[in-house]
């Protein structure tokens, strides 16, 4: 064993493609991840002037292929077998590049026939490109599994081909990747919308104009002097931005709260370094935010690609709905948060137990109090517009005469001072709750009170316990065409009615028996 | 021949156009006939069809946006950088006289216009001006080109830029636009050689909304708000190349027509009826509901439009003065199917009615529906006119 070379079964290969995502769109995140870290180093170099990098993605349903392209540094033609070639050996370093791993540009390989790589490096007249045979890998990769041995040396042999062309433009640098003839099972990759609506949140871009408070996280970022990365990415010519907005809709699409002030928190360890920031929004926390809204839950970033999706977070609030309550982004600085080879988490390590320590800290302290009081103050204010409104819905069937006698008055009295002594403990837990409230719950206090709808119809005065004698009984006087004797059978039924339904049904079958007899 | 090419080279222009055209010059009274620069209601007849209601909030009554324009972002940062207006003038040269039928002539008049269009660029609260077309243009007659020669207009304009005055000047006249003759419209000569010069102007306009386009300098921090309304503009060699014309379709989206002009009739209220009482009550800084229309002129580009106001009714003379209409394109996917964001019509409308300070007030009888950095572009185009008198004399 000493001298001979340690074999590589072609399932390493299936582990890096095939088995490697859930998604099939990451392939995205993969090579947008890459041409990122080339455009930075386009910069470093002179290359590019800062904001002049692109990112183009082109969808074609027609052909069913898919083509990513950027304007950075190219692979010179010297090394670009040795690059693309060899597997895991990337030179890039971790904390510094958004890869470090070199196998990220492999996962193209499960989803289409052929996956094409092609280069050019500023001054080269060459084209380089690597035509690896993506179907033809599967089907070894099976053979394997069902027991017909390839290494994954044989295997990259027979799928990997390398060829140059010539250029007259010595101007020109790029790296491209082409996935030709999607497989039909991973069509979405070709879907638009899906495609879009993934990148939104997924990739390095900077946020759409329309989300307001996008110069005070650029403001914050730059108080703290941290870099947001942000690249202009486009999805066949539409610029990709990401999609935060400050309307929250409920799940018919109309607006029931919004977003009025956005919140930071930086996380600091034992030696005062900064390893992770955040904003969040603030709204009036009345409910989980609906699923339509597809901005809500505190998402993660490294390097401002998001780790893993909505939920990465989810787990560090005590109760599971609490990201739901929110809308905003966590961004991990620390260079020991090493995201994992999915990126859907972090590799488990010290910095990643500090990281959680912290965040479950303040989400558990600080936000569950948000969102958790500010609920009960929502529901306590709706107790108290409860109230108000009962107590003139009383009024008003006082003064039209609409109680059938003494006793469905009293049963009516009795609900509005149930409602009223509710409103009062209402107005005790508000009191109390604002009492405890620190800078950030008054906020969302302040915020509840003056969007507060307020009551149109308000009752002036309290009920009295006691009916005035003129109104009582009155409700079969409004039958005038009915004789004595029968308007007290019909009060009979009516009040038979209100003592075997519930208050609403009872009320119906009155009025329809009063339309009915009129 | 060439005897009378060279005689022609001596000429004023009246004279070069009417040995070419074997008309008579009559060397009439010159004069502007330029009356713009009023407030305006656009009456008339216009080619919108109004459609669906294009924004992703299905708002039923006008949206306050007071609120939103006094936000930092708002009152601090800035997305309007490019600034984009047109002008022209028209001036009657001449009468001139056709031969008709049964031997008698017509005397029609010779249009001569100016054009201008130019574009500014704010950095750090400056305004610059980064780009400026000029053209000097006729129009003449039909019945002047009586066999309907292909090619005779531009070799006639040809052999007018010939002439020693216009070169030593350094004057070409680009093009000769003729009017029609026929007497199918109630409309004057002049009228109809004036919507030619206009016409050429608007043209003039889309070439150069189209060139800032292709430049590629426009984004969602830098938009083009342009005078007047929108118009669309790929040429075929935009055309050729699927992923240029993507991109280049694409950055439509950062460009916004303003017009301070505009045809009240043809706006309708919330029930779809065209009401221009809706848009004469929307209240200060507030903006009515986002239609959509389609112009057949412009193919199947559908635009979205809607109406901000940026003054108080009761500072203006008429109710339709101090209201701003917007027209965008719909670019995006998702902007055709749904409409666009509502949150970013709010965004705009806002910049917009933070860019109503300073006023030209005094200096434009437009103040009210003036936004100021279009006022400076506009300007900036007519102080590079040829001087009026100087012009007429080359006639």
């Amino acid at each position: 064993m000493d001298k001979t070379d340690y074999v590589f079964g072609a399932n390493i290969l299936e582990n890096l493609t095939t088995g490697m995502y859930q998604d099939s769109k990451v392939i995205y995140r993969e090579y947008i991840q890459n041409s990122c870290d080339q455009i930075d180093k386009a910069v470093k170099d002179g290359i590019l002037k800062p904001g002049e990098g692109t990112i183009k993605i082109w969808l074609d349903h027609d052909q069913r292929t898919i083509v990513i392209e950027d304007n950075a540094t190219g692979i010179p033609a010297t090394s670009f077998q040795r690059t693309l070639g060899n597997i895991a050996d990337s030179d890039k370093k971790i904390g510094e590049d958004k890869g470090f791993r070199g196998i990220g540009r492999l996962c193209g390989l499960a989803y289409c026939k052929q996956l094409v790589f092609e280069s050019c490096c500023l001054g080269e007249e060459t084209v380089s490109i690597m035509l690896c045979d993506a179907k033809k890998m599967r089907g070894l990769i099976e053979e394997n599994q069902r027991g017909k041995k390839h290494t994954a040396n044989e295997v990259l042999h027979a799928i990997n081909r390398f060829e140059q062309k010539k250029t007259n433009n010595s101007d020109s640098h790029f790296f491209r990747v082409k996935l030709i003839d999607i497989n039909p099972e991973n069509t979405d990759l070709l879907d638009f919308q899906k495609v879009k609506d993934y990148l939104s949140f997924v990739a390095p871009v900077p946020y759409q104009n329309s989300f307001y408070y996008r110069s005070e996280v650029y403001k914050h970022a730059q108080y703290l002097g941290v870099r947001l990365d942000e690249y202009n990415i486009t999805l066949d010519g539409e610029t990709v931005f990401k999609k935060f907005s400050t309307i929250l809709k409920d799940s018919a699409g109309n607006k029931y709260d919004d977003i009025f002030a956005v919140h930071f928190k930086d996380f600091y360890d034992a030696d005062r370094e900064l390893f992770a920031w955040m904003w969040v929004g603030l709204s009036k926390f009345q409910k989980a935010i609906p699923k339509i809204n597809q901005m809500r839950g505190l998402r993660l970033r490294k390097e401002n690609i998001q780790i893993g999706g909505e939920d990465s977070l989810q787990k560090l609030f005590k109760e599971d709905r609490g990201n739901s309550y929110f809308v905003g982004e966590v961004f991990a600085v620390n260079k020991d948060l090493i995201p994992n080879s999915q990126r859907d988490y972090f590799n488990e390590n010290m910095a990643r137990a500090e990281f959680e320590r912290e965040l479950r800290k303040y989400f558990n302290e600080e936000l569950h109090k948000i969102y958790y009081d500010g609920s009960a103050i929502n529901s306590a204010y709706k107790k108290i517009d409860t109230y108000e409104k009962k107590e003139a819905e009383f009024k008003e069937k006082e003064n039209s005469g609409s109680f059938v006698n003494k006793g469905h008055r009293d049963s009516e009295l009795n609900v509005v001072l149930r409602s009223k002594k509710d409103a009062q403990d209402a107005q005790v837990r508000i009191e109390k709750l604002k009492d405890k409230a620190n800078d950030l719950m008054q906020k969302v206090i302040d915020r509840i009170e003056d969007e507060r709808p307020k009551t149109v119809i308000k009752a002036t005065n309290p009920p009295d316990t006691n009916p005035p004698k003129d109104k009582l009984g009155r409700r079969t006087d409004r039958l005038s065409q009915y004789s004595r004797s029968d308007r007290k059978l019909i009060s009979k039924i009516f009040d038979i009615i209100l003592r075997a339904a519930d208050r609403e049904t009872a009320e119906r079958i009155i009025s329809s028996i009063e339309e009915g007899l009129q | 021949m060439a005897n009378s090419a060279t005689k022609l080279k001596h000429e004023k222009v009246m004279s070069i156009l009417a040995e070419v055209t074997g008309g008579k010059s009559y060397k009439a009274h010159k004069y502007a006939l330029d009356h713009t620069d009023r407030p305006a209601v656009d009456y008339g007849d216009s080619e919108i069809i109004w459609k669906r209601r294009a924004e992703t909030t299905l708002h039923k009554t006008y949206v306050d946006l007071s609120g939103l324009s006094k936000k930092p972002a708002f009152r601090d940062g800035q997305i309007l950088s490019y600034f984009l207006d047109g002008s022209r003038r028209v001036f009657k040269v001449d009468d001139i006289a056709y031969a008709q039928s049964g031997g008698r002539s017509v005397i029609y008049p010779v249009i001569a216009g100016q054009i201008g269009v130019g574009c500014c660029r704010r950095v750090d609260k400056k305004v610059i001006p980064i780009k400026f077309e000029r053209e000097f243009v006729l129009s003449m007659p039909d019945v002047a080109d009586a066999d309907g020669k292909p090619g005779f207009w531009p070799a006639t304009a040809k052999k007018l830029s010939e002439c020693n005055e216009l070169k030593r000047l350094g004057i070409e006249f680009s093009t000769i636009l003729p009017y029609k003759t026929s007497k199918n419209t109630d409309k004057k000569f002049e009228d109809r050689a004036t919507a030619c010069v206009q016409d050429r102007m608007i043209e003039c306009e889309k070439k150069l909304v189209a060139e800032l386009v292709r430049l590629d300098n426009l984004n969602q921090d830098n938009y083009l708000v342009k005078d007047g309304s929108l118009e669309y503009r790929p040429s075929k060699e935009d055309k050729i190349d699927r992923k240029k014309y993507q991109t280049f379709k694409n950055n439509y989206s950062w460009v916004i027509g303003a017009s301070k002009n505009f045809n009240p009739e043809v706006c309708e209220d919330i029930n779809g009826k065209p009401n221009p009482g809706f848009i004469a009550d929307l209240p200060l800084y507030h903006r009515t509901p986002v239609a959509e229309y389609e112009n057949q002129m412009l193919g199947d580009i559908k635009f979205a439009v809607w109406y901000i106001r940026l003054r108080d009714k009761t500072q203006t003379r008429t109710p339709f003065d101090g209201i701003l209409k917007v027209e965008k394109i719909l670019v995006t996917e998702e902007e055709n199917e749904f409409g666009i964001d509502s949150q970013l019509v709010d965004t705009l409308s806002a910049y917009l009615m933070n860019e109503r300070n300073p006023v030209c007030y005094g200096s434009d009888l437009r103040w009210a529906n003036h936004i100021y950095p279009i006022y400076l572009t506009e300007s900036f185009v007519k102080s590079r006119y040829l001087n009026a008198e100087s012009f007429l004399h080359l006639f």
